[in-house]
């Protein structure tokens, strides 16, 4: 439980922590939508928590899908695994 | 949260199972058990790129990265008729086998990490913030990718693995819990404390995102 938990909400911290990835991928359904977006307001820790969550989703993207030097390294290391190991 | 946008990261690399996709990787997976002259070069190639990725944002490092992606395939090769194509995908089974081997790395170096001075692993980080010059703006480009692998290189294993697997490889959440082994509630937990740790950390040097 999270300090400052609105304990009066019908969803507790914990599956706040769960449903907030339904939530930002928009599959969750409206009455959990709704208690969710209710916990929120009532708990200072969970919305600061989202907050971070989003943060990172909206960055995360600049992350790009695979490390820099991957391109040229991963094509050395395919020909040392078929050098080493193919041919079955 | 002014809005329940779907944020979804860009691109798919092993994405969600596809009958197209199960039926090609069922076919490779048929020729490389009846010993096809070119099944075994096919497999390394589709895979390659993928497994170097895992490894490179659960390592940090080029060299070890190389080093465990060799090592996947090595397993794959020794063991890839154990792999049943009626208990899940190949690409599940191909990450349950990485992230084991991560896993089994990650415990047997540990001891060399713990003679590293945390001083000196947080130091890199701000000097790599400064070196940017974006203290205080939106991550942006190569020094984001920087910045965010060093962010993930200080989370926990059980985070760190889980926000690879969802927000850069972008398995499904039953894909996840397949490859770690635990329930999706516990998956969607982690996933999101990991995402909530890493704001943390670049805001702790000060990095604004």
């Amino acid at each position: 439980m999270r300090p400052g938990e609105n304990k009066e909400a019908t969803m507790n911290c914990s599956e706040f922590e769960i449903l907030l990835c339904d939530y930002v991928d928009g599959t969750l359904d409206a009455a959990r939508k709704q208690a969710l977006e209710a916990h929120q307001r009532g708990c200072a820790a969970c919305a600061e928590f989202a907050r971070d969550v989003m943060v990172i989703l909206c960055n995360i993207s600049a992350f790009g899908k695979h490390p820099r030097a991957d391109a040229d390294c991963s094509q050395r290391v395919a020909s040392s695994c078929v050098n080493r190991f193919g041919g079955g | 949260m002014s809005a329940a946008a779907a944020v979804r990261i860009q691109g798919h690399v092993w994405g969600p199972a596809t009958d197209n996709r199960l039926d090609s990787e069922a076919q490779l997976i048929e020729r490389c058990l009846t010993g096809e002259d070119t099944a075994w070069e096919d497999l390394v190639k589709v895979y390659t790129r993928r497994v170097y990725a895992v490894c490179y944002r659960f390592t940090g490092t080029d060299g070890e990265a190389q080093d465990l992606t060799q090592e996947v395939f090595l397993r794959v090769f020794k063991t890839l008729k154990s792999f049943r194509s009626g208990e899940g995908s190949f690409s599940v089974w191909l990450n349950r086998l990485t992230r084991n081997l991560l896993i089994d790395n990650y415990r047997r170096t540990k001891l060399e990490r713990a003679t590293d001075s945390i001083e000196d692993q947080l130091l890199t980080l701000e000097q790599t913030a400064a070196g940017a010059g974006r203290t205080d703006s939106m991550l942006a480009g190569r020094e984001a990718s920087e910045l965010l692998q060093g962010a993930l290189q200080k989370l926990s294993p059980d985070l760190r693995e889980t926000v690879i697997l969802r927000d850069i490889e972008e398995l499904e959440y039953r894909e996840i819990a397949e490859v770690l082994n635990v329930p999706e509630g516990t998956v969607k937990s982690r996933l999101n404390r990991g995402r909530a740790e890493l704001a943390r950390i670049l805001r702790r040097h000060k990095v604004t995102v």
